[in-house]
């Protein structure tokens, strides 16, 4: 009996990266090429060990490899005792992983996008002087979202949470100390600007996961309620739903929904938390192609999943009965990702910079993985979460690839701004190509991976005949998607050439990315080519960790037929001409000038003001920060640095105190 | 008539411990207020002689009289701001010279006994043994019964700590008024 | 037992500590603050040793007065540092006024 998974590999698989971060600082300072070598190496072991994962749940239970000894069969966690608090709280903080098909599918999907992003920058920060910090923070960051995936219970998932958030502060805030000027008039430099841009997703990713927090506690409480004892680990929670009664018996469940979706919807950036993704560009290109797109904004929706498969085993699995009032966190969760989906596919469509109309798609496409998991959860429908599954993997693999196209783009043209770029079809072929397949994945066009899983949501929302309102939100987004994808490609590879690219032309010539950039590319649009044939084993694998057919070609070959020829077909047909003539007519041929356009309609000036701004969010956030400053800079009058004062204050407080002692 | 000496001893030390603190508080030149210092713990040690406690006088004045003030002194000495050299000043040695035949003074007192203090010996030893132990017997003040039964005088030390307070919110506010 | 009613003792140990607190809270003189320190504590141990006076029937414990020891050492200890602190504070900012030391504000 063959066995895969090497021994221990479910702690070596996020601890290896721990060791290559240690390293990679110290070694750094010796040889640049050694640190690439081992940060690759490391990536690569991790990628091999989550494929081996995969082997094994296919199989149905996990070995270890030379002694082929079982450890378990799927679903299991394997834990240790961390902090034994059993004394004093009741509750031992545990250490584990967790062997689900979710899991292991989420951490191949993580492992797998990051080893080519770590090779693509190689190449991409090679003039670099930093370079020690950077494959420090990168692999740290690998090591704690693997740790996140496959964490086995709420506390640790929690921590290895803000850790990730931790290093996305720390990688968009890279470039701290560049002198040039800032794109921001509030700012001096550009070194201030970018670690404002830092700063700002920190603290919104920290306030969304305060209240994450509370609802974490919380259900340690109504765990302690229900069945004596308090847990937050996953298999646990799921075996035996009566802590859901609990919530509902104290009156609490609504609030508890909205705390609890409140750290995904911060981590993913959906409304109200979405202005943080935008200004997270400010990084470098593979730190926004690998946190912002691939796998940190995804670990809020992997969160929403996770959740929908706690109830879902536990009502199938474990044969509990489906607690009333669960409907709440799901119907809020698929409500707010239509609704982000639209906003940040209509403010997609005005974007000045390249990376900001790739950021806007990541946060519309994320609100639709929120929608198809909201669904799932509301009608305990197997389809929309598998549908969701998938277009998180065909997302990660095509918006990946996207943004490391930017990448190379930025490499070769040393400007942000979309409207400075123009005809480079003819100077970096490889790169157009491989963008292009990227942009028509993004849009749903068969017969790229996009097209089958974004296919599958909107074929999932239209399971019930109440959320109406969903399935025509997301609509309107495909089509916007359609429009925004091909403008950019417009804008960037068609068209004549600006007076930046000619003047860049005339110094350095226009060359196409290097090798060690061009082979990610290269692999990642193959893949994003042929996934969404493999889209049925996949899903089997989610849906009950096993592969069960005899003729693997025979399935495949039923599920393209069935996605194909399926009622929603003229749907799609539709979508896809409405958004791609437009953008075709305008941006491709430059038939028509867009700015004219828009001067010559009034109704038209006006939403594009509005879309300009951000439908004024962002001003409205920045005016409420800017009071709550006004405030903090009245009271910290009160701390003058003269220390007769402290000791008055000092008194003042003895005699609150003797005060209270005594009336108390 | 017996001169009520007792009393009038005490009352010299509760007076004089008060004006030496008061004056160490307002003395204009710091010196001065060093001076008062010495008085100070000087008066605070022949209390705890009277109370019964040779070794306590004796700690004090070498603790306070002793090392404190000699620090003060050295502090002020190197942190002198720029005055021109003069020669060194008489009265202050003769009060340094003074405060350590003092304290040797006492000391001797200490070691070697002087009639109003009950020396260390076995049997007050044991004697103040078996007192504790009919103390822990017959303890009936708590000390609520003691803060209840004394609150005219709780009132008037937390007067004190006001008034204390409030003096120097006065006196700080004034500084502050006079500077502006 | 003292002639004096034992409270006059209390008050005056109390008031020991009141006059160092103002001290502390109106005069600029950093010598000066130390001396209220020391002030402050010969108050608390006074407090000690009137209240042990009173307890133990006229004769202070022994167990007491060694604590007493202990802490006239660390008062002690505390002058010495402060001591440092000024002399430092004099070689970089030549003053021996708090007043002017003002940048731990915001």
């Amino acid at each position: 009996m063959v066995s895969f998974m090497i021994m221990y590999g479910e702690i070596l698989i996020w601890f290896i990266p721990v060791i290559a971060a240690l390293l990679s600082p110290i070694v750094a300072r010796a040889s640049r090429k050694i640190t690439h070598v081992i940060s690759i190496t490391s990536m690569g072991i991790s990628m091999i060990i989550a494929f081996s994962m995969l082997l094994d749940l296919v199989r149905g239970k996990i070995t270890y490899y030379p002694s082929g000894t079982v450890i378990g069969i799927i679903p299991f966690s394997r834990t240790m005792t961390w902090i034994p608090l059993r004394d004093l709280i009741g509750v031992d903080i545990e250490f584990g992983v967790l062997f689900d098909p979710l899991s292991i599918f989420m951490a191949n999907v993580v492992a797998f996008v990051s080893f080519w992003i770590f090779i693509f920058s190689i190449g991409y920060m090679d003039k670099e002087p930093d370079i020690g910090r950077y494959w420090f923070l990168m692999n740290l960051f690998v090591s704690s979202m693997l740790l996140l995936v496959l964490s086995s219970n709420l506390l640790q998932m929690f921590i290895t949470w803000e850790m990730v958030g931790l290093c996305s502060w720390a990688l968009i805030s890279f470039w701290y100390k560049s002198k040039a000027p800032s794109p921001d008039p509030r700012f001096r430099t550009e070194g201030e600007y970018n670690a404002h841009c830092g700063l700002k997703a920190l603290l919104t990713t920290s306030f969304a996961d305060a209240f994450f927090l509370v609802a974490i506690a919380i259900v340690g409480y109504v765990t302690a309620l229900a069945m004596g004892e308090p847990t937050f680990d996953f298999i646990k929670l799921s075996e035996n739903l009566s802590w859901v009664n609990e919530l509902v018996r104290l009156g609490i469940l609504p609030i508890f929904s909205i705390m609890l979706l409140s750290g995904p919807l911060g981590k993913s950036a959906q409304f109200p938390y979405q202005e943080w993704l935008p200004e997270a560009m400010a990084g470098p290109t593979t730190v926004s192609a690998l946190i912002h797109a691939a796998t940190m904004v995804k670990a809020g929706a992997y969160f929403v999943g996770r959740f929908y498969v706690v109830i879902y085993e536990g009502v199938h699995l474990y044969h509990q009965a489906l607690p009333a009032g669960i409907e709440t966190f799901f119907l809020v969760a698929a409500y707010i990702g239509a609704f982000t989906a639209f906003l940040a596919g209509t403010q997609g469509m005005v974007a000045k910079e390249l990376k900001k109309i790739l950021a806007y798609s990541t946060i519309s496409q994320l609100g639709y993985i929120f929608a198809a998991f909201g669904i799932a959860g509301l009608l305990m429908y197997q389809e929309a979460f598998l549908a969701g599954s998938l277009h998180i993997l065909s997302h990660a693999v095509f918006k990946a690839l996207l943004f490391l196209c930017a990448g190379a783009i930025l490499h070769t043209v040393h400007t942000k701004y979309v409207y400075e770029m123009g005809g480079l079809k003819k100077y970096m072929p490889v790169t157009f190509y491989t963008m292009l397949i990227g942009a028509l994945s993004l849009s749903g066009i068969p017969p790229f991976a996009g097209f089958f899983s974004k296919d599958a949501i909107i074929h999932a929302t239209l399971h019930s005949t109440e959320i109406q309102v969903i399935f025509i939100l997301l609509v309107i987004t495909a089509v916007i998607t359609v429009f925004y994808s091909f403008r950019m490609i417009g804008l960037v590879f068609y068209g004549e050439e600006s007076e930046h690219i000619k003047k860049l032309k005339a110094e350095h010539g226009l060359h196409d990315a290097p090798l060690v950039m061009k082979i990610p590319l290269i692999v990642l649009a193959t893949v994003t080519i042929i996934a969404g044939f493999l889209f049925e084993p996949i899903q089997e694998i989610l849906e009950s960790g096993t592969i069960s057919y005899h003729n693997l070609f025979d399935a495949i070959s039923e599920y393209v037929y069935h996605s194909f020829v399926s009622p929603l077909l003229p749907l799609t047909l539709a979508i896809i001409t409405i958004g791609f003539l437009p953008a075709y007519y305008v941006f491709i041929a430059r038939k028509a000038d867009p700015a004219k356009i828009i001067e010559g309609n009034i109704i038209l000036r006006g939403i594009y003001k509005f879309l300009v701004n951000r439908w004024y969010f962002n001003a409205m956030y920045y005016k409420i920060i800017d009071c709550v400053k006004g405030f903090s800079n009245q009271i910290k009058k009160i701390q003058t640095g003269i220390a007769n004062v402290n000791v008055l204050y000092m008194v003042l407080a003895l005699l609150i105190t003797l005060v209270l002692l005594i009336f108390m | 008539m017996q001169i009520p000496f007792d009393l009038i001893v005490e009352l010299g030390l509760v007076v004089g411990i008060f004006i030496s603190a008061i004056y160490v508080a307002e003395a204009r030149p710091i010196s001065r207020a060093v001076g008062g210092f010495i008085v100070f713990s000087v008066l605070v040690a022949i209390l705890y002689l009277y109370l019964g406690a040779p070794y306590l006088a004796g700690s004090q004045i070498a603790i306070y009289t002793g090392a404190v003030t000699g620090l003060l002194l050295l502090a002020m000495s190197i942190t002198k701001p720029e005055v021109p050299e003069e020669k060194p000043d008489l009265k202050m040695l003769l009060g340094l010279v003074s405060a350590g035949v003092i304290s040797f003074i006492v000391a001797w007192f200490v070691f070697y006994g002087y009639p109003y203090t009950p020396g260390i010996s076995h049997e007050v030893i044991s004697n103040l043994l078996s007192r504790l132990n009919e103390l822990e017997k017959g303890l009936e003040i708590t000390l609520s019964n003691y803060l209840w039964n004394y609150r005219g005088i709780d009132i008037l030390l937390q007067g004190v700590m006001v008034i204390g307070v409030a003096a120097g919110l006065s006196h700080f506010f004034r500084r502050e008024v006079k500077k502006e | 037992m003292t002639s004096l009613p034992i409270q006059v003792y209390f008050a005056l140990s109390i008031s020991l500590l009141a006059v160092g607190f103002y001290i502390l809270s109106a005069k600029r003189n950093i010598l000066r603050i130390i001396l209220a320190i020391e002030l402050m504590i010969t108050g608390a141990n006074m407090t000690f040793i009137i209240l042990s006076y009173w307890m133990g029937n006229g004769i202070v414990d022994p167990f007491i007065r060694s604590i007493i020891i202990i802490s006239m050492g660390l008062a002690s200890l505390v002058a010495a540092l402060a001591i440092a602190f000024v002399i430092l504070i004099f070689n970089k900012f030549g003053t021996r006024d708090i007043r002017k030391l003002r940048k731990l504000k915001w």
